[in-house]
């Protein structure tokens, strides 16, 4: 598996398959875990973090779901490269800035990855396509489970999963939620669910994780507490509360089809001629588009393209995609008829097809 | 939704409460959320971790516990409270006592209640690690290393990275296939 395979390949995650994918794009459940005896990775010298790669390796070696797996290193890769598997979710923006040696495994469909040095010696991660955290954990917890009983991990019986930061300490999960919410955009009323969410240990997060920006009516909703609770409980309460977020939803685009209806069809049918014949589109603007027209699939209004290939799309037409498809560097300005082009086209086939 | 005990503001809030079966649902706004003693009090990471920043800087004279360091990576508590991260997980034994309040601010707990670590496999032998160095994992990852090494006209790198290869291959194809 080369970046050229990955770029040309549909992470599973895409398909729509999983539950409630007209308002959850994906659900993943990612641990943090480091190895007892080599500092964190903050404070850690070049033979430590390779020493770090070598046994997380020799330990991936042994467990049989690892083995299928491609090891992509960091140190090789040039920023665009790196931008490329962010841009997949299969790393975070932070390993992709950090130096040194890091890495990440990466698992057949990328339903998986395993983060090497990132800010904890391990990141384990699993994403899923729609409402499934509880998949998602289960895999996750099941490749914890095994490639760990091979490696001397920092435990304590008092705190738990030990972790560079002490907000990851104890369980070291974070599970999130990318969730759609232009109902609750439009009517105005976001401010006061994510307000609400910030009160029950929750908290809400940009597209790519913490620290960055809301874009296209995408929310990431994850847990912010990590210690006293069990992985379940954190899961339960999640899962709880995203539900009544689903809820909300749902109502606030049944008040729109009630009050708007016109101005709703005419926003969802004008986004849709604009992505279907554009040729300049700005990766923000087809984002805020991309949000209308899932909007008009959810509500039935349109009866294409199917939500798959919109996820396909919002993957492949981010920058370093674009570039990688292209085979050339490509500046801004290029990259928009790129983006346009990438639109058209697999918009012009998803209408051929049912 | 407006709140159900003041009828004035959002309700944000959502409490369930379940008494002997009863469960009622009372929908608050943050304010009568608060007033009703319904604010758990977790301070958001921010406040905390701000709170803890004006404490390192404040009054300029550390206390002289902040100057402990621990034995294995050299971290002291002053360098933790400018960075919010520790150095190991020995840093965990060393600062214990002064962690412990500080994550039921940040965490609302201190004690861990969920997965436990259990090693059922030998630990990874140093040679074990050796096999690593020479399987075909590593391989690949020398190989593509090389050729990032000649795109970036690194003409020693490169040389270095290809002796590593064919000592790799060698070694690779001396032992049997041990996977």
């Amino acid at each position: 598996m080369t970046l050229n395979d990955l770029v040309h390949q549909a992470a599973a995650w895409l398909d729509a398959s999983g539950a409630y994918s007209d308002v959850i794009v994906s659900s993943r459940v990612r641990l943090a875990r480091n190895l007892r005896r080599i500092p964190f990775s903050h404070q850690n010298s070049k033979a430590d973090e390779e020493r770090v790669v070598e046994e997380v390796l020799s330990a991936a070696q042994k467990v049989p779901q690892l083995v299928q797996g491609t090891y992509f290193d960091m140190a090789p890769l040039s920023e665009n490269d790196r931008q490329l598997l962010v841009e997949r979710r299969l790393i975070s923006p932070a390993l992709a800035l950090r130096g040194g040696h890091g890495g990440v495994l990466v698992g057949p469909n990328e339903r998986f990855s395993i983060m090497v040095n990132e800010e904890d010696h391990l990141r384990l991660q699993a994403l899923f396509g729609g409402f499934e955290p509880q998949a998602a954990w289960s895999l996750i917890d099941a490749i914890d489970t095994e490639l760990c009983a091979h490696l001397d991990i920092a435990f304590d019986e008092k705190f738990g999963y030990l972790t560079a930061c002490p907000t990851n300490l104890g369980t070291g999960l974070r599970a999130s939620i990318l969730i759609h919410l232009p109902g609750l955009v439009l009517v105005q009323s976001i401010e006061q669910v994510l307000h609400g969410i910030n009160q029950v240990g929750l908290t809400v997060r940009g597209f790519y994780g913490e620290g960055t920006e809301v874009i296209g009516s995408l929310f990431q909703v994850s847990n912010q507490l990590t210690l006293g609770k069990s992985e379940q409980e954190i899961l339960e309460t999640l899962e709880r509360v995203v539900r009544q977020i689903i809820d909300y939803e749902y109502d606030a685009r049944q008040t729109l089809v009630r009050d708007a209806q016109a101005q709703i069809e005419d926003k969802i049918w004008r986004s849709y001629g604009i992505l279907s014949y554009a040729h300049v589109l700005s990766g923000q603007e087809f984002m805020n588009l991309a949000s209308a027209v899932r909007l008009g699939i959810g509500l039935g209004i349109l009866k294409r393209p199917h939500t798959r290939q919109l996820n396909e799309l919002m993957v492949m037409v981010q920058p370093s995609h674009i570039q990688r498809l292209a085979g050339a560097r490509l500046n801004n300005d290029e990259r928009d008829l790129r983006r346009a082009e990438l639109v058209r086209k697999r918009l012009a086939n998803g209408a051929a097809s049912p | 939704m407006e709140c159900e005990a003041c009828h004035q503001r959002q309700a944000t809030v959502v409490v369930t409460t379940v008494i002997e079966d009863e469960k009622t649902v009372l929908h608050l706004c943050a304010v009568c959320a608060k007033e009703q003693g319904l604010d758990a009090e977790l301070a958001s990471h921010e406040e905390v971790m701000t709170s803890m920043a004006d404490d390192a800087a404040g009054s300029g004279r550390p206390r002289d516990e902040d100057k402990v360091r621990c034995p294995s990576c050299g971290m002291s508590y002053t360098r933790f409270k400018e960075r919010y991260r520790l150095g190991c997980a020995q840093c965990y034994e060393v600062f214990r006592d002064r962690l412990t309040p500080l994550l039921r601010k940040v965490q609302g707990a201190d004690t861990h209640t969920g997965k436990r670590f259990v090693r059922t496999q030998k630990p990874i032998s140093p040679a074990e690690v050796e096999e690593v160095r020479t399987g075909a994992w590593t391989l690949e990852l020398l190989k593509r290393r090389l050729q990032a090494a000649i795109e970036r006209e690194e003409f020693e790198e490169a040389a270095r990275l290809r002796d590593q290869i064919e000592a790799a291959k060698k070694s690779q194809s001396k032992e049997p296939n041990a996977s």
